[in-house]
């Protein structure tokens, strides 16, 4: 059917043909020349048959048959071996010579003008002037028109510039294919049917001069710098057409056509069609090869067959690199994948440490204060990861950054090097006590965070509080000869003055002064127990200001009371000391002294010297042992010597280890002094002990010291004494003998007073008439019902009843319970009458 | 668990080195080349044209003139510049430290002495006036065809003048011989016949591109890029030519068929010949630096035989 369809179309060709030479005469070879037809094959069949009858009559015997094929009917022509000769485009040529066996071209087609020969040709892209179509860029997604899309000057070289240029190729869809001649590209592009047009270089030019259309309705895209060449040309210039020869036509006659060719007119006197003059040698048709190969046209479009030789051959020194090179890149992958296990394993390991650790462990930036790092004690802890958080709003649970925020301490604000750790205790608002421990360090993007390991120390804490408890006990097991032989000694004296007072009742002068001097006994009596009781109340941790002088003067008056009185003491305060402040908690200040004094006089065997002297010292750097965080500067010491056995040099260096005694077992925790370098620790303060064996110790305790605070003296007002006779007062205790005692003082004073030994009964009668007292008298222990739970009963009944817990047990009632009570006054047993007087007074005046 | 020490380490190392070498720091100073408009060294202005150098650190100075070409290799104001030989020489022996790393192309006819059609041969030039231009080449052409006719240098008289004032040097009418090179007017060739080219005397008079030795170092990637830019557009002479020609007739402002007329008298080397020239122990290249050394030595204009050392590398070549 096909070859049917071959020999129709030959025929149909040869239709056209023109043979000039049939009727000249005796003809031994017919030969056809197929001509690549570009306009209707009339036209051109018509108008190269000059070239037929210019080979005819050049070669004699010879018959020359133009053949004008379109592409497809030449390739079947070709490939048919149905023609000799070929004239055609450089691409069809380089595709048939490829596919078919054309000879090398025999001569290249000479165009152009006598002045102007052109053995070169190329494409033009046009676009209308007004378009924003300035660059082979600007073609992208352009609707682009062309002849067709086989055609070699008018859309395969415009696609190669894209090519070398690396741009995007004109995909089929933009394109429009106007068929031939050029023209139609052109007016496709300036009826606006398309953006831009792709035409064989000249096109334009031509149709200017035939004045169809106007030059300056166009303007050309990517126009190359080609100096004579008479037409603009968007591409590189390619060779023009090659006529060939097809494999079957001998040398000889190869030759008498080349000849021909060659010797052809060139002024026009042939005048061979499509402007072209004549034909020049053979040029080369290479770059035409290498564009096609580039844009993979047919016959290069198929992919070689290409074995491992080729590929070893071609690329054996990047093969032998790649492959060192995947060799090295497979070790170091292995390496790293080794590695990574390692740092995995070992990152593992230290996360499991940091999470077993009993204490919070976090990571904070140390501008934003934001969260970074959390250790699982610390999560489960505040029952969430706080990473992203601020840490003073969630640790710390505070409304801005922390006051005594500690960052900048640590590192040095010039180099910004870390400079160590800190470390301090401090409450947290839930309650706990926590040892921290902070230091800067670089985070792994190298900026400077803050790390904390807060230990909770509450537990300890708390053992600290029984154990210093336990001390005080021990002190106060030691003291309590010494009291109980003072308050012998005052019991005597009072018994011994009432007796004689009895003996003088009708000498008013001698009695008075019997009673005078029973008074000031009890008085005594009263401070005694009011010395131990202050002592043995346990207090808060609160720290306040201390004026050293004065607090000397409490402890001397505590430690006279409890030393043997074969132990003398020596007590000195320094005049400068006389405004010398620390910070500090007094309570555990005196149990140090107490410590150190209840030693001093075990190690005097109750007979010897004890010297407490407060003076001021300046300590430098060397003076201050490595295990004390003091800076250098004056501080205050107290220095307590005895004359006792003192302490062996070889246990000196251990006096200070908790556990460590001397004394025999169940006669000493070994926590003493233990106890009293923490304190003093904490107070930032340092101890040093020097002794000599058999001549006694001295025990050297520093503290820093603060600015004084001016204390307000309250100015204690004088009132004439006035009795109040309107005034009610209710007095509960359950010492019948000392309320009835209280009654008649307070009765003598003027004062209406209605007593009970009964706190219920005291309820039940203040319930009948609320309004009825403007004071409450009560004591604190009681069988049915304490004092302050009495209180509380009559504040629900009337708040503002003025209140006056009359005790002789003070450390029974918190101040924060009798500040919740609203209680007015807490008055310790024994009161003489007068301040008895004075201080009801006051709260009847308030109420 | 240690699983690698040493020799991992020295492969981490490795790569690091090899990475780093493969990751040289952009140059902040381009590869200047000086380039005047001589047809052979116009492939370098098709590859500026072309935006072949864009982005590569190239940078082609269009200069008027081989003499200001090699003031400005002189003064250090460019790395390269396109060059006769024996301009490169003189710059040596003048202390400008340069190596020739190739060749553009060596003259086989477009050096050239004409005479008025009365003279017949080289022999009648005695006692003759001969314009030129004042370079080492004319004169070592000239020196050649004197020697081949038996005729000493002090035999003719020489009017210099520099070659764009040759037509009118010899409209004047004083001048019986021209020694000078393509391309020339229609009028004096119609007018003269040649009697001597540079044909006779093969690899002699030779283009070069010499680059400051000390620019070697800092820029083999730019030397080996544009070399192999100028081997590139060399074949497209050959495989397209009239693409090339057509270009070369924009740049050079001249006729398609002149422009063809001087690549014809030319011999432009590929990469094969230039590497066989460019060797230490080309003998090609060591008979000519002898001719034109012995000429510039007798001219007082070097001072000693110049010495191959470092004078050629072939090592950009591709």
């Amino acid at each position: 059917m096909l070859r049917l369809l071959r020999f129709y179309l030959l025929s149909f060709a040869l239709f056209f043909a023109v043979s000039p030479a049939v009727a000249s005469g005796y003809i031994e070879h017919t030969y056809k020349i197929g001509i690549l037809a570009i306009q209707p094959k009339s036209n051109t069949a018509q108008r190269w048959s000059v070239l037929g009858d210019y080979l005819q009559k050049s070669i004699p015997r010879a018959e020359f048959v133009i053949l004008p094929l379109d592409d497809v009917e030449l390739e079947e022509a070709i490939q048919d071996h149905q023609l000799d000769f070929v004239l055609t485009n450089p691409e069809q040529y380089t595709r048939y010579q490829g596919l078919y066996g054309l000879s090398a071209p025999m001569a290249t087609v000479l165009r152009g003008t006598m002045n102007h020969p052109l053995q070169a040709f190329g494409g033009t892209i046009l676009t209308r002037a007004e378009m924003p179509i300035n660059d082979l860029k600007d073609l992208k997604g352009r609707k682009i028109a062309v002849p067709f899309l086989a055609a070699f000057g008018a859309f395969k070289m415009q696609q190669y510039e894209l090519f070398l240029k690396d741009l995007p190729l004109i995909q089929p869809m933009q394109v429009t294919e106007t068929g031939l001649p050029h023209d139609n590209v052109i007016m496709a592009v300036l009826e606006n049917r398309a953006e831009v047009g792709f035409v064989r270089a000249g096109t334009l030019e031509r149709m200017v001069a035939q004045g169809k259309v106007e030059r300056d309705r166009f303007k050309v895209i990517n126009q190359q710098q080609l100096g004579e060449y008479p037409v603009m040309v968007s591409t590189h210039l390619y060779p023009e057409w090659p006529f060939a020869a097809l494999s079957h036509i001998d040398q000889n006659i190869q030759g008498h056509v080349v000849a021909a060719l060659l010797n052809m007119d060139k002024d026009g006197t042939d005048a061979l069609p499509f402007n072209v003059l004549g034909f020049i040698p053979a040029v080369d048709y290479h770059s035409v090869e290498t564009l096609m190969q580039d844009l993979r046209i047919s016959p290069f479009d198929q992919v070689p067959r290409i074995t491992i030789a080729d590929i070893w051959n071609r690329y054996r020194a990047a093969i032998i690199i790649g492959f060192i090179a995947t060799l090295l890149i497979s070790l170091m992958g292995f390496y790293l994948f080794a590695s990574r296990k390692k740092i995995l394993n070992s990152q593992q390991q230290l996360k499991d440490i940091l999470n077993s650790i009993d204490a919070n462990v976090y990571v904070a930036d140390m501008d934003s204060y934001q969260i970074l790092f959390m250790n699982q004690h610390m999560i489960k802890e505040y029952g969430m990861d706080l990473r992203g958080e601020r840490c003073w709003e969630k640790v710390r649970e505070q409304s801005a950054p922390c006051e005594d925020c500690n960052n900048s301490l640590l590192f040095d604000p010039e180099t910004g090097i870390p400079k160590g750790s800190d470390t301090w205790e401090a409450e947290f608002p839930n309650g706990r006590y926590y040892l921290m421990h902070t230091r800067a360090i670089r985070w792994h993007d190298g900026r400077l965070v803050r790390l904390q390991i807060s230990t909770d120390i509450t537990h300890i804490k708390t053992m600290e509080e029984e154990l210093r408890q336990k001390q005080k006990m021990e002190a106060l097991g030691v003291m309590a000869g010494g009291v109980a032989h003072n308050f012998n000694n005052c019991m005597a004296i009072i018994l011994g003055n009432i007796e004689l007072a009895r003996l003088k009742q009708d000498e008013p002068e001698e009695w008075n002064k019997h009673l005078d001097s029973a008074e000031k006994a009890l008085l005594r009596s009263r401070d005694l127990a009011h010395q131990v009781l202050t002592y043995s109340r346990a207090r808060s941790n609160e720290r306040k200001p201390i004026c050293l002088s004065d607090f000397m003067k409490e402890v001397f008056a505590l430690i006279k009371v409890v030393l043997p009185s074969e132990v003398l003491l020596l007590k000195q305060i320094e005049v400068d000391c006389g405004g010398s402040t620390i910070l500090g908690d007094k309570s555990k200040i005196q149990e140090v002294l107490i410590n150190l004094c209840n030693n001093a006089v075990q190690a005097m065997e109750g007979k010897g010297t004890l010297s407490i002297v407060l003076d001021k010292v300046n300590l430098i750097q060397h003076d201050i042992p490595s295990k004390y965080n003091c800076e250098p500067g004056i501080y205050a010491r107290i220095r307590v010597s005895d004359t006792g056995c003192g302490i062996p040099d070889e246990v000196l260096d251990k006096i200070f280890d908790p556990f460590f005694t001397t004394k025999e077992v169940g006669q000493g925790t070994g926590l003493g002094l233990s106890t009293v370098q923490g304190t003093i620790i904490q107070h930032g303060g340092m101890i040093k002990v020097q002794s000599w064996p058999e001549n006694g110790s001295t025990f050297d305790i520093c503290f820093p010291l603060i600015q004084p605070v001016e204390e307000r003296v309250e100015e204690i007002e004088e009132c004439a004494f006035e009795l109040q006779t309107d005034k009610r007062i209710l007095f509960v205790d359950d010492d019948r003998a000392l309320v009835q005692t209280g009654q008649l003082i307070l009765t003598a004073g003027g004062y209406q007073v209605e007593y009970l030994t009964s706190p219920l009964k005291a309820l039940e009668v203040f319930k009948e008439d609320p309004t009825r007292f403007d004071l409450l008298i009560t004591d604190q222990v009681m069988p049915e019902m304490s004092g302050t739970q009495l209180i509380a009963e009559l504040k629900k009944i009337r708040s503002d009843l003025s209140i006056m817990l009359y005790t002789g047990y003070i450390t029974k009632v918190s101040d924060e319970i009798i500040e919740e009570l609203g209680i007015n006054a807490v008055c310790v047993k024994p009161i003489v009458a007068a301040d008895m007087y004075k201080m009801v007074r006051e709260l009847t005046r308030k109420s | 668990m240690l699983i690698f020490s040493g020799f991992p380490r020295f492969i981490v190392y490795l790569i690091f080195f090899l990475t780093l070498s493969g990751c040289q720091a952009p140059q902040s100073d381009p590869f200047d080349i000086a380039v005047h408009p001589w047809i052979g060294y116009q492939s370098l202005t098709l590859c500026q044209q072309n935006d072949k150098f864009v982005g590569k650190n190239i940078n082609v100075v269009s200069t008027s003139s081989l003499s200001e070409s090699a003031k400005l290799l002189k003064d250090g104001s460019v790395d390269a510049a396109a060059l006769t030989l024996d301009e490169v020489l003189a710059l040596r022996e003048g202390g400008v430290a340069l190596t020739i790393v190739l060749i553009f192309d060596s003259s086989v006819g477009a050096d050239l002495i004409l005479s008025r059609k009365s003279i017949n041969s080289l022999q009648e030039l005695a006692g003759k006036t001969i314009g030129m231009e004042n370079s080492f080449h004319s004169r070592l052409l000239l020196s050649e065809a004197l020697k081949r006719a038996g005729i000493n240098q002090d035999q003719v008289y020489l009017e210099f003048s520099p070659v764009n004032h040759h037509e009118d040097a010899w409209n004047k009418g004083n001048l019986d011989a021209l020694v000078t090179y393509l391309p020339l007017s229609e009028q004096i060739l119609d007018e003269t016949k040649t009697l001597f080219d540079s044909h006779e005397i093969p690899n002699t008079i030779l283009d070069v591109l010499a680059v400051r030795t000390s620019s070697l170092n800092n820029h083999k990637d730019e030397i080996r890029y544009l070399i192999k830019q100028h081997f590139d557009v060399i074949e497209r002479i050959d495989t397209n030519s009239q693409d090339v020609l057509y270009r070369l007739s924009q740049v050079l402002q001249m006729p398609v068929a002149e422009i063809r007329d001087v690549l014809y008298k030319l011999n432009i080397p590929g990469p094969l010949y230039n590497n066989r020239l460019l060797q230490p122990d080309s003998t090609s290249l060591n008979k000519t630096l002898t001719k034109l050394s012995g000429i510039m030595l007798s001219e007082g204009f070097l001072s000693k035989p110049v010495s191959r050392e470092g004078l050629t590398n072939a090592s950009f070549l591709p």
